[in-house]
């Protein structure tokens, strides 16, 4: 009997396990969970499409992002909010933004790079995201939401005439388009600044 | 694709059936449909501009009659033009939200057969 209760729970605890290693090798969602198809045009339902691969694309690498930060914290007892791998995060993010080239998808993966530029205080590579994205859709709502910001990561690393020659681009565009009043304001807002301390200021990279 | 057909029923596909004739709207089909196969009614066909609004079926821009039976529901699927040999496929069951419904727009080569009898188990 005992023997057999033995040979009873080692089966139980095999299946148990070879249950739960299935489980996570299958944990991948798959692609038709983040999008539905909105029509009978397969051109609509295709940009549907798209959506969700952008979609399950910024899910995973988020995923990965909180269980690297976890796992750090975890075994350095840090800060959970401290990111040392965040340079990995950049480099998938990077890859997003060429994989997506010229979808409207490619400027939400760049919107989530420059985040990660951001928190890592890269700001040279930061603005060179920005200006990529704004040259290539300059009116996108992204391009005038970060419009300040372009500007004050342009006088941390001594690129600030170059945002400014970027934002100009923009406003010169002669129909008017949601964001574009944003871009004005943060060139208003700059014009006297720029002109009293137009040093470049890359020691300041501290500052956000 | 209640009414017309529960899970579990046993369907007799004729694989036949466009071998010399077209598929016509209103046929029941067997097709692939991303790596699985799938039994829908033919709504639309090549070159039609076919909506769903509220449950019922719009067909360039007409309201169609729909002669078999169907589940009566809420359900809306925006209008899309149908490219060469695409056919649009929807379920009778009208009564679900827009996330569930599945529609698929299935090309003539990926039409298997049509379901001609169904046999309850």
């Amino acid at each position: 009997m005992i023997k057999l209760a033995w040979l009873l729970g080692m089966g139980l605890t095999g299946v148990a396990l070879g249950y739960h290693f299935g489980v996570q090798r299958g944990r991948e969602i798959p692609l038709e969970y983040y999008y539905n198809q909105p029509s009978f045009s397969e051109v609509q339902n295709t940009k549907a499409c798209l959506d969700g691969l952008c979609e399950k694309f910024r899910t995973e690498i988020q995923e990965r992002r909180l269980a690297d930060q976890q796992r750090w914290a975890q075994r350095h007892s840090a800060d959970a909010n401290s990111e040392p791998h965040i340079s990995h995060v950049i480099a998938d993010l990077e890859r997003g933004v060429d994989e997506f080239a010229g979808t409207a998808q490619q400027l939400e993966i760049a919107q989530e790079l420059l985040l990660a530029l951001k928190k890592a205080k890269e700001f040279d590579r930061w603005v060179s995201v920005y200006l990529a994205a704004l040259y290539r859709q300059p009116t996108h709502f992204i391009v005038a939401r970060l419009a300040s910001d372009a500007l004050l990561a342009g006088r941390l690393c001594g690129r600030e005439p170059e945002v400014m020659a970027g934002l100009h681009h923009v406003e010169a565009i002669p129909f008017d388009f949601d964001g574009k009043a944003l871009v004005q304001a943060a060139l208003r807002s700059q014009a006297g600044h720029f002109t009293a301390d137009a040093r470049p200021v890359r020691e300041l990279s501290g500052r956000n | 694709m209640r009414p017309t057909l529960s899970p579990g029923r046993l369907v007799i596909v004729d694989n036949r059936a466009y071998r010399t004739k077209e598929p016509t709207r209103g046929d029941v089909i067997l097709a692939r449909y991303r790596k699985e196969l799938v039994i829908k009614r033919i709504v639309g066909l090549p070159g039609e501009m076919v909506e769903l609004k509220q449950g019922v079926l719009y067909i360039n821009g007409n309201s169609q009659q729909e002669n078999y039976p169907v589940e009566p529901g809420l359900l809306s699927i925006d209008r899309g033009t149908l490219l060469r040999r695409r056919f649009a496929t929807l379920g009778d069951n009208r009564n679900v939200s827009a996330a569930q419904a599945i529609h698929p727009i299935v090309a003539q080569d990926d039409i298997l057969g049509r379901i001609v009898f169904a046999l309850g188990l």
